[in-house]
């Protein structure tokens, strides 16, 4: 694959070249702190972020979304889907975490749970910009989902001096190719060898990382074990962890009136499986009654069932529920117990071999 | 394609930064998230900030005046609302006098707001019969430190509990009500060693953190308190030095606490005297130790004791002035601190200057060009107890729904009932409002610009995020519209020049302004333009100059159980719901959590009245009764009951004792004698 080169000099140029064509969603300052959100002046751009609380979650699958409206006309009910999503837009200056959750998560929505994401994520172009200074939550490549694009991507920019290596991942980045070729230049060959070394220095600057190769089989060996109550004490039931996690797909839908509207509308929100009413029954019976049941479902979905289902954990390591957390309690912390129980219980049965009976 | 706009959440004290995500084409709210840069909430939120953004543009959102004509609301013009209420009120006013009307501000509204209908009340219609549900949660506390300490509000900040070496939580069910304040102390226990005492009759989640959890009865909080004290002196644990130098009146106390030994308070609290002799311990031996409390603590006859008997706690131990300690009451609604600070009391204009002061009168007469009375106004129940006996002919409520919040509902109602005028300002068809005769739709948070002050005293923005509703209007343009035409003209041209006026007029708030607290606010006092604020209190000397002990003897609450009402019934908030559910019902995920009343019950106490799981009883008290779920609970001392006072369609309040605290006329919410039957059939 060919790989090219934008000099920093011409991103602005660039970016008013790709508005012309396509909605351009980039990385903004708001207040003191930064967003994505629709370009209007390529000057807006800001890149001096890690990554925002926000992500690109909220333009493929938003914490509210009306997906389609009833309304009653006499003895008719007429039903109106939304169709006012853009479905031409690029996402430029996306982290690898968040390109990576966006293949997750089209894993998890097809057209028949939500038609709206397959159809948003099928005219999305990511143009994802290489991730060369992690925060101190970040634990990407320990998940395999970074800090350089891995999947999700259709464009994928380094930094280094003076510019960005510019490189297509899919077809949809080679039409980008073409549209700005003319802006482009041919990278060197010592441009291209600076993406390695830069890797693996970005490598070195973890400091979280984790293990994670032996917690796909770890089945329900430490299912039972007490620390997940300890642990999930100082859960108070936020939701938070899910509504900032890249790749988390829950939600619950409602039928709801709003004062600006005549019609009735059928709204698809966030939901979260911390909270105890994501499972109460009828009656009031709730499979999953403790706090403790509840975050060992998240960490297991996370970083075990997924694996079985999908292939991949749904965990990117952006660390973003360990920073929103009030208890203090992320997703770091629910691997390490996972670690920790695993390694209790292997020791157990060195110590008393025939003794476990799971 | 969104609008991101900060802003300060609406919920609790706390007053987290949040982000409200606006569909810019739509103009709709389509969420919310965290705030990074936040000093009082880290970046971090409960549910209830999560979801703020929900209720806003629900479709019940009152859209244009009401009036009830022949039993019926009907849609009129802001003119024709607006003269009428001028006009009855000017009657009234010339007719029976200014003090047959009562206002009522808000907590839920910004300082901007309260500091125009207070005007209005003093200035316009010439009463001090200024008050708001402050009165309900925490008008002992400022009776209790203003008088021992000369300023009535939380100590320290929210961000100093890591200082700690020891907390002490009484009467607050932290991690519900406060929920990233309960975070900051639960992570204070793990990560800095703090250790925490928790004296609650309930296993509150926080209690689960608890080195000592003491369960008291309700009620009687003074000899427990009394108790420490005592065994703290008696082991010379005390601060000697702080009391020689800062302190008034310590011997006066000897002899009062001398009587509460271990075994006495036991037997009047039910705390085993060995575990509350442990606790003594712990706090007196803690270099640094901070005292929460909230409505356990405010909510009784004796709250301003409470109060009082904590602060003779905090003082004998030297715990005042320095980081980590000083006595905290978390304040419940987001600007229920600032609505206080801006005068919405009947007793004191703008940063607590007494009505009857003669100084302060003339002065306050001087800059609103009016002539002011000097009798301090009637507070809350006192109102409803007045407009029973036909002694206050009309109220106004800014955004207040008392039918639901207020103690003895029956009596409310009949208060309300027997006005010439109820005048109901709000954002959706209270139960208040639904008995209005005039109804005025006002504008939501997100839809404005103002200020709230949290429980840290700290000044914070807030920002509009959409247009506002409908015909609504913002509450201080509503409160000036009508002054105008009661012949008091009031003209601002925004909530920026209201600021500017209260800060000129009030020291605590003088160097305050909409550029400097735009970023992370400001903690008051915050005297001059220089001034940088104060985030702890009474460092080097007390407002009052010495701080000043009382001998408090212990009372009993004003209502005892008997043989026909066995039980103490408790009420309370729960962590997804928000007073009189107004906002939070109108939230699907908050609803979904917590759709129904209940009564909390011991599991023994349940088993001895043949109840179960999901049964419904009937609860009565000697002042009605309501139907709600069992949920059956060892997290609740025997022989009490807790219910939830946010369900109309269970309204506990019914049931609760407007007894008051003769200090502070604080009700007490908190005790009452109750009999539990299970309905059959049901």
């Amino acid at each position: 694959m060919q790989q090219f080169f934008l000099p920093t000099d011409k991103i602005h140029k660039f970016l008013e070249r790709i508005m012309e064509k396509h909605e351009v969603i980039a990385p903004q300052k708001y207040e003191e702190t930064i967003e994505y959100n629709a370009l209007e002046n390529p000057e807006d751009l800001d890149m001096n972020f890690v990554k925002t609380v926000n992500g690109i979650k909220r333009f493929l699958f938003p914490q509210t979304e009306t997906l389609y409206s009833m309304n009653k006309e006499k003895d008719k009910i007429s039903i109106i889907h939304n169709e006012e999503e853009n479905s031409d837009r690029i996402i430029f200056g996306a982290r690898s975490c968040d390109s990576y959750a966006v293949f997750q998560q089209e894993m998890v929505f097809d057209e028949l749970t939500a038609p709206d994401f397959t159809k948003k994520k099928k005219g999305l172009i990511i143009i994802n910009v290489n991730c060369i200074q992690p925060d101190f939550n970040c634990f990407c490549n320990s998940m395999g989902t970074g800090p350089f694009a891995k999947e999700g991507y259709d464009i994928e920019l380094t930094p280094i001096e003076e510019g960005y290596l510019f490189e297509s991942g899919s077809s949809k980045g080679n039409s980008i190719i073409q549209e700005t070729r003319d802006i482009l230049r041919i990278a060197t060959i010592k441009e291209q060898r600076t993406k390695k070394d830069l890797l693996n220095e970005t490598n070195s600057k973890f400091k979280r990382r984790f293990n994670i190769d032996t917690l796909k089989e770890i089945g329900d060996l430490v299912f039972d074990d007490p620390e997940w109550d300890e642990l999930a004490k100082s859960c108070i039931e936020c939701g938070g962890c899910v509504f900032v996690c890249p790749s988390c797909t829950c939600f619950d839908l409602i039928d709801k009136e709003y004062i600006d509207s005549e019609s009735i509308e059928h709204v698809r929100y966030w939901d979260a499986c911390l909270l105890s009413s994501f499972t109460r029954m009828a009656g009031g019976e709730n499979p999953r009654k403790t706090k403790g049941s509840r975050y060992r479902q998240r960490t297991y979905k996370k970083l075990h069932y997924t694996k079985l289902w999908y292939g991949s954990y749904h965990c990117v390591g952006c660390g973003r529920c360990i920073a929103i957390c009030p208890g203090d309690i992320g997703i770091d912390k629910g691997i390490s117990t996972m670690i920790k129980l695993r390694r209790k219980i292997q020791k157990e049965s060195l110590q008393n071999p025939g003794g476990i009976t799971k | 394609m969104y609008d991101y706009v900060k802003t300060t959440c609406v919920y609790c004290g706390v007053g987290c930064s949040i982000t409200l995500i606006v569909d810019k084409k739509k103009q709709r709210i389509v969420g919310a998230s965290p705030y990074p840069n936040s000093v009082t909430d880290k970046g971090k939120l409960c549910i209830k900030g999560w979801n703020v953004y929900e209720y806003v543009q629900n479709k019940e959102r009152l859209t244009s005046p009401l009036v009830r004509k022949k039993d019926k609301f009907e849609k009129v013009s802001w003119d024709e609302a607006l003269d009428l209420i001028a006009n009855k009120l000017t009657e009234i006013k010339n007719k029976n006098g200014p003090d047959n009307i009562s206002i009522f501000g808000s907590a839920k509204a910004t300082n901007e707001d309260n500091y125009i209908i207070q005007k209005w009340t003093r200035a316009c219609i010439g009463t001090n019969n200024i008050d708001h549900c402050a009165r309900l949660c925490h008008a002992s506390t400022v009776t209790g430190l203003s008088k021992t300490f000369g300023s009535g509000a939380m100590t320290n900040s929210i961000d100093e509990f890591k200082h700690s070496e020891v907390v002490l939580i009484t009467g607050s069910n932290t991690t519900h009500q406060h929920p990233i304040l309960g975070a900051n102390i639960v992570r204070a226990i793990k990560q800095d060693g703090t250790k925490l005492i928790v004296v609650d009759p309930r296993t509150i989640p926080i209690a689960n953190f608890a080195t000592i959890h003491l369960k008291q009865n309700p009620g009687t909080d003074v000899a427990w308190i009394n108790g420490i004290i005592n065994i703290i002196i008696e082991n010379q644990l005390h601060d000697k030095q702080f009391i020689d130098t800062r302190t008034e009146g310590f011997e006066d106390i000897i002899r009062t606490v001398s009587q509460y030994t271990p075994e006495y308070v036991e037997e009047i609290t039910g705390i085993p005297k060995g575990e509350l002799v442990k606790a003594a311990f712990l706090f007196g031996n803690a270099k640094t130790a901070s005292i929460i409390y909230s409505m356990g603590i405010t909510q009784h006859i004796s709250g301003t004791d409470n109060v009082v008997s904590l602060a003779n706690l905090a003082m004998l131990t030297g715990n005042i002035g320095k980081p980590g300690t000083g006595v905290n009451p978390l304040r419940g609604q987001q600007n229920v601190q600032g609505a206080c600070d801006v005068g919405g009391l009947p007793d004191v204009y703008p940063g607590y200057q007494k009505v009857n002061d003669p100084e302060k009168k003339e002065k306050f007469s001087k800059i609103w060009k009016a002539t002011l009375s000097e009798k301090p106004g009637l507070t809350v129940v006192e109102s409803f107890h007045e407009a029973v006996k036909g002694n206050v002919k009309a109220m106004f409520f800014m955004g207040e729904n008392p039918v639901i919040t207020d103690p003895n509902q029956n009596e409310v109602i009949k208060g309300l009932k027997n006005l010439e005028l109820l005048v109901v300002q709000d954002i959706f068809l209270t139960e208040t409002a639904k008995l209005a005769d005039v109804v005025l739709p006002a504008a939501s948070f997100a839809e404005r610009t103002g200020t709230f002050t949290n429980t840290e005293r700290r000044v914070q923005l807030i920002n509009p995020a959409i247009d506002k509703i409908g015909d609504s209007r913002e509450d201080w343009e509503i409160i000036c519209e009508i002054s105008n035409r009661m012949g008091y003209p009031m003209s601002y041209t925004g909530p920026k020049e209201i600021m500017d006026e209260i800060a000129s007029v009030s020291p605590i708030y003088g160097g305050i302004n909409y550029e400097r607290i735009k970023d992370v606010g400001l903690q008051w006092p915050c005297l001059d333009n220089e001034h940088p604020g104060s985030p702890i209190l009474h460092v080097s000397s007390f407002a009052r100059g010495k701080g000043k002990f009382f001998p408090i003897d212990f009372r009993k609450p004003a209502e005892e159980t008997d043989e026909e009402y066995p039980l103490i019934l408790t009420t309370g908030r729960i962590y997804q719901h928000y007073h009189s559910r107004t906002m939070t019902k109108r939230t699907a995920v908050l609803e979904r959590e917590e759709p129904e009343a209940f009564v909390e019950i011991h599991p023994e106490d349940a088993a001895d009245l043949g109840i179960k799981k999901n049964d419904y009883v009937k609860v009565t008290s000697r002042r009605g009764s309501i139907t709600v779920l069992v949920r059956i609970t060892e997290n609740i001392k025997r022989n009490t009951v807790f219910v939830p006072f946010h369900y109309p369609e269970a309204p506990v309040n019914r049931l609760t004792n407007d007894a008051l605290d003769p200090e502070s006329k604080i009700p007490e919410l908190k005790v009452c004698a109750v009999k539990i039957e299970k309905l059959e059939g049901k």
